[in-house]
């Protein structure tokens, strides 16, 4: 008997029982056994058309919804163009310098490279710049001194950042740097608006100017700050639509009594403003100058210290070091040093942190009562 | 095989008991946990027979992949770059073994060593090693003094005359501490503005913890705060013949070691 007789006669049997797909499964692993050429064959023989059943209901809702959340996900979120460039660019490594397995310094003459990095007084980096930048050598001693603090901006809670912050302040010893601002000042009484123009707004007015400014005769971009006295508060608020941002707040200190004192903190204070890394997300850094070569180092000492109790009351966390590190340059020596804040800035230790309340941050603050409520909630749970 | 280990190991040196040397420590301890561990058995009953999901596993630590804890040794005699002779040292295991114990610069730090070292500096008063090297690092860091050439930018139009903090500053600039103390300025002073000073040689001389001493060379280099009034862009300024501002100078000058970017383009041509 051939092979092919063997096969139609297993096709006829197959065709007997249609439906029941085992057998046909076993007819074949039979035929498979019978020669190894007709195994080939077998394939051709046309499989039974199955009845197909649909899942039940259950099952198939399960499985449309597997689909859905698939799909879901897949989707990515909307990045605009710009941002995509960015993130082409990954910065190579940490913006912090990392030194790790090198040594302590041992000799007093030393390669600075291959040794842990010495912060130095404030007093010695002025006085080494003052070297670099002396008539003989690189012939700009009268350079601008600036310093470079790292931050902290890790909040209490995980993946919560510090905002950029920015702030005026006004200096101990002055130093010229950036151009005078323009102020404009509400005040109601004679006294106040005297005092005001006194301290060098450029414009003063009470509640008529508010209508001159309604109605567009005063041209609001004329005016870098817009203060107002404390009677004020109420009679500006129409205006939170032009000024916008710029509207006076208590918080920002653009409201209060002392006129001169804003006045004089708006139009000659020196502004700062933290930047933080697109990609490092806990790193901060604020870059400001805070004086000339040629003041006295006292001089520069103050302002140095003024500027870093300021950054220091914007901590993020309550605990914990928030200015890492300070760098002190002036450009055009190419020179930076790493200056010691601990003269200036006490390091807020764990013990000090349940005293430590008077931190001015808002988000620092709203972490803690989070954290308070919370607290009290599991208390309150386990009464 | 005994002996040869022994002598291998720095012979009377190590005080360690020596083995040979093929006797490798093999770790190959695993620590591991029952995934289902056998109930308890009856009282007064038989223990029960493990089944087979009893001696299924899971790992909890792999010796093999520790980090091997550092080895402590007493230095024999002085090693560049890891200690004088007798100070007790932290390093790494294999660099212990394979650079320090078998060489027989170092013994382990064992009590008893410790012991036999207190006892040895008591019986010597005065520390002869001092007066060789004043720190691990010193030795090394004069020689790549010496292989230095220092820029001392002066300023073109402004006068001048180098003193000793121009030296210190232009150090510090590339990257070398270098206090006032330790810098000797010869005699005889150098001043302008003088572009004939450009790229001419000097030297002035470190001293390195009151011990180790070297000349330096320093180069002139002008500098101007207005860039068209500087002086052209000129490559490998650095690469010999140097020419010496002092001509008794030009001797030292000319045998002091090259800089290593010189020696690599020697090597290359």
């Amino acid at each position: 008997m051939s092979s092919w007789t063997v096969l139609r006669n297993l096709a006829q049997i197959g065709s007997v029982y249609i439906g029941s797909r085992c057998m046909v499964q076993q007819q074949q692993r039979f035929v498979c056994s019978l020669t190894a050429t007709s195994s080939l064959l077998v394939s051709r023989v046309p499989l039974l058309s199955q009845q197909r059943y649909a899942a039940r209901k259950g099952t198939r809702d399960r499985k449309t919804k597997k689909k859905n959340k698939a799909e879901i996900a897949k989707k990515e979120e909307f990045v605009p163009y710009k941002e995509k460039l960015a993130k082409l660019h990954v910065p190579e490594g940490p913006r912090r310098m990392v030194e790790v397995n090198k040594p302590e310094v041992v000799d007093d003459v030393y390669f600075t490279r291959h040794f842990m990095t010495q912060s130095m007084s404030l007093a010695d980096a002025v006085q080494f710049h003052r070297e670099t930048n002396h008539p003989s050598v690189y012939n700009s001693p009268e350079a601008l001194i600036t310093m470079k603090v790292e931050l902290d901006m890790q909040l209490q809670k995980k993946n919560r950042y510090l905002d950029n912050f920015s702030r005026i302040l006004i200096m101990p010893h002055r130093f010229e740097y950036q151009p005078i601002r323009k102020v404009l000042a509400f005040c109601k009484t004679q006294e106040t608006q005297d005092e005001a123009v006194k301290a060098g707004a450029d414009a003063v007015g009470g509640v008529d100017l508010i209508k001159r400014i309604q109605s567009g005769e005063v041209p609001l971009t004329d005016y870098d700050y817009f203060i107002a006295h404390n009677n004020m508060m109420a009679d500006i608020l129409p205006l939170r639509g032009l000024l916008k941002r710029k509207l006076p707040n208590v918080k920002s200190g653009s409201i209060g009594i002392n006129m001169t004192k804003m006045v004089a903190m708006f139009s000659k204070g020196l502004e700062f403003a933290s930047t933080r890394d697109a990609y490092e997300l806990d790193y901060g850094l604020v870059e400001t100058p805070f004086g000339n070569l040629t003041m006295p180092t006292e001089e520069l000492e103050a302002n140095f210290s003024a500027i870093l109790k300021d950054i220091e009351s914007c901590r993020a966390k309550p605990t914990g070091a928030f200015i890492t590190r300070c760098y002190v340059l002036s450009p055009p020596s190419p020179e930076r040093f790493v200056v010691s804040t601990d003269p200036y800035v006490k390091i807020k230790k764990a013990a000090e942190s349940s005293s430590s309340s008077s931190s001015e941050d808002e988000d620092s603050d709203t972490e803690k009562e989070e954290g308070d409520s919370r607290n009290q909630t599991r208390a309150v749970k386990q009464q | 095989m005994l002996r040869l280990g022994f002598q291998l190991l720095g012979g009377a040196k190590t005080l360690q008991p020596s083995l040979s040397i093929r006797v490798e420590q093999i770790r190959t301890t695993y620590v591991l946990e029952r995934r289902y561990p056998p109930h308890l058995d009856k009282k007064n009953r038989p223990p029960k027979n493990l089944k087979t999901k009893n001696f299924i596993y899971d790992e909890i630590e792999n010796t093999n992949l520790k980090k091997e804890p550092d080895l402590k040794l007493i230095l024999t005699s002085f090693v560049e770059g890891v200690g004088l002779k007798n100070e007790v040292v932290t390093v790494r295991p294999n660099f212990g073994r394979f650079k320090l114990l078998a060489t027989g610069l170092a013994v382990y730090a064992s009590p008893e060593n410790l012991e036999k070292l207190k006892r040895d500096l008591e019986n010597s008063k005065n520390d002869v090693q001092t007066t060789l090297h004043s720190s691990r690092y010193a030795e090394l860091t004069r020689r790549d003094l010496a292989m230095r050439i220092l820029v001392v930018l002066v300023n073109q139009e402004n006068p001048w005359t180098i003193e000793k903090w121009h030296i210190r500053a232009a150090f510090r600039r590339s990257g070398i501490w270098v206090p006032d103390h330790a810098i000797k300025m010869g005699d005889r002073p150098i001043s302008g503005p003088n572009l004939e000073l450009e790229k001419k040689h000097f030297l002035v001389t470190v001293t390195i913890n009151n011990l180790e001493t070297t000349p330096v060379r320093c180069m002139i280099r002008n500098w101007s705060t207005l860039p068209e009034l500087r002086l052209p862009r000129v490559d490998n300024y650095m690469e010999p013949p140097f020419e010496p501002v002092f001509e008794d100078e030009r001797q030292v000058i000319s045998t002091l070691p090259l800089p290593v970017f010189c020696l690599k383009k020697s090597v290359a041509s």
